[in-house]
């Protein structure tokens, strides 16, 4: 199947809700991010988490399978360091082959629960394919 | 931290000695890694005229201080491999430096294997038994019970054998003494013939697993589970011998399946390259799943924001080691971890107490804050161990300025 999508993909308003309401995981507030790999081959995925007032972590290896699509919460992510809930923080993701990333967040601690959805900012590669 | 495989003897003492985790660091006057029982004899023997210290170390996997010294530190590396083998009656003869992957190859090939493991198996024979690590599964003891037999240097820099038929009560002793009884050089183990395992991860909500979490425990060869502090699911990780194996799918999705011997699928962590902190209580079985409970609300409702690593929850068979966590009682035990990069302990300190007040013993090879004051209620055996070690080492060639405060000696 073609390429579709970038290899370098951008988060800028990352804040995982501290607080959650309902049943979990299925409620859980959350930062999230979608990925489509629409490839014949595996997309191995290296993330680095940049924060307000200290160095960046990373990379956090994760792996999405040929032609399947994979949700990752960054709830989820303990190596190599956890995330921090309710701070700030923004997500450089680079893919060994294009990809489509969605960022989503449902906070579940409010009164309403509310659900964002975005796509990620994609960066013109400037490495090889994925036009 | 270099995430290069990590050995004991790569060290050397123009650096500070480091544990496994990093978060133990200090810097012996030396370091030394004898290839024989007879030197190591000797080095005792030194020590006790120059009126020094000397403490083993294993693969440094620990991370409480019971053998951080700044006097002679002796890696038993040196001391390793498969000795001798008894295939009929499935007994071993090995050196207390092997580290159990490497020993669970030579034992695969003479048809035999280690009953059980822990989640690594980067241990060393004589680290796992003195320190009383364990597995998963209410039929398996800790490793300690697999020491029948073997020799050991005393403080006076002599070599002593004993065997569990002639002297039952100090094998009971020494099994978990952490080098303060002597140092284990060889080791005769009780093991299984060699056997595959079938390993499967099933994932589900937490309270439908507690519902089931007695049966769960009783059904499977070997079971224990994470809980995700996160999400607040679980995953539990059953092992059986193939054909035997269960399926949770009406209320579980399955997440990993895998067949081998038993020192491939049931450490599963061995290679992981990203370090962490541990705290660990044992405490009677019927008291695991309140006090599980009571550990879920409190890291609910303070500590979500900065933990996100699971707990693990495992089951102990009694033992009659004196210093053994699972000493006459069966148990469970629940590990707490935190990335070693993060803060850790006003995290553990704040949930030792409900581990303490549910009967918890702590691991002696990870955090905790007790001395001997608060752990001589905890072991029926205490004073008769105290009385032993004092006749084996009044000298204290063995002790250190921890280990004097954790023992009250």
């Amino acid at each position: 199947m073609r390429a579709i999508g970038k290899r370098r993909w951008t988060i800028a308003g990352g804040r995982i809700p501290l607080e959650s309401n309902g049943p979990e995981p299925e409620f859980t507030s959350r930062d999230e991010i979608a990925v489509l790999n629409c490839c014949d081959s595996p997309a191995r995925l290296r993330i680095h988490i940049h924060y307000a007032d200290r160095p960046a972590v990373g990379p956090y290896e994760v792996e999405v399978a040929a032609r399947r699509v994979r949700r990752i919460r960054f709830n989820d992510l303990i190596f190599p360091e956890a995330l921090p809930l309710d701070e700030d923080f923004g997500a450089v993701i680079d893919a060994d082959i294009p990809v489509v990333v969605q960022f989503t967040r449902l906070d579940s601690g409010t009164a309403s629960r509310i659900a964002v959805a975005a796509a990620a900012y994609a960066e013109r590669n400037l490495q090889g394919s994925g036009r | 931290m270099p995430n290069t495989p990590w050995s004991a003897t790569s060290q050397n003492l123009g650096q500070d000695f480091h544990n496994w985790s990093g978060g133990l660091r200090f810097r012996p006057s030396r370091l030394d890694v004898p290839e024989d029982e007879e030197t190591v004899a000797a080095l005792v023997r030194a020590a006790a005229r120059q009126g020094r210290s000397i403490r083993p170390v294993g693969s440094a996997h620990s991370s409480s201080e019971i053998y951080v010294t700044d006097d002679i530190l002796v890696s038993m590396a040196g001391i390793c491999g498969l000795r001798e083998h008894d295939a009929q009656h499935h007994r071993a003869t090995v050196g207390a430096g092997s580290q159990l992957t490497e020993l669970s190859k030579e034992l695969q090939a003479a048809g035999m294997t280690l009953s059980n493991f822990g989640d690594v198996a980067t241990q060393t024979v004589g680290g796992a038994i003195g320190t009383g690590t364990h597995g998963s599964g209410r039929d398996f003891p800790n490793l300690s019970m697999m020491l029948v037999g073997g020799r050991l240097v005393t403080a006076g820099g002599e070599i002593r054998t004993f065997d569990v038929e002639e002297e039952p009560d100090f094998v009971r002793a020494l099994r978990v003494s952490f080098g303060t009884l002597g140092i284990l050089t060889w080791t005769t183990l009780k093991l299984e013939p060699l056997h595959d395992l079938h390993r499967q991860e099933w994932c589900l909500a937490f309270e439908p697993c507690m519902e089931v979490l007695d049966k769960l425990s009783r059904e499977n060869r070997n079971f224990d589970f994470y809980w995700y502090p996160r999400s607040d699911e679980v995953k539990i990780r059953c092992l059986n011998p193939p054909g035997e194996e269960k399926d949770y799918g009406a209320f579980a999705r399955l997440a990993k399946d895998e067949t081998g011997p038993p020192h491939e699928v049931i450490p599963q962590h061995s290679d992981l390259p990203h370090r962490f902190e541990e705290m660990e209580y044992s405490m009677p079985a019927e008291a695991g799943p309140e006090c599980l409970g009571k550990l879920r609300a409190r890291i609910k409702e303070r500590w979500r924001r900065s933990v996100g690593w699971r707990l693990l929850f495992r089951y102990i068979k009694a033992d009659d080691s004196w210093l053994s966590e699972a000493y006459g009682r069966d148990s469970v035990s629940i590990s707490l971890h935190q990335n070693a990069t993060l803060p850790y302990w006003d995290f553990f300190l704040d949930l030792e107490p409900i581990m303490r007040d549910h009967g918890g013993r702590p691991h002696w090879a990870k955090k905790h804050s007790l001395r001997a004051a608060e752990l001589r209620p905890l072991y029926p055996m205490w004073d008769r161990f105290l009385a032993l070690r004092q006749e084996m080492d009044p000298g204290g060639r063995f002790l250190t300025r921890y280990l004097r405060g954790l023992l009250g000696c």
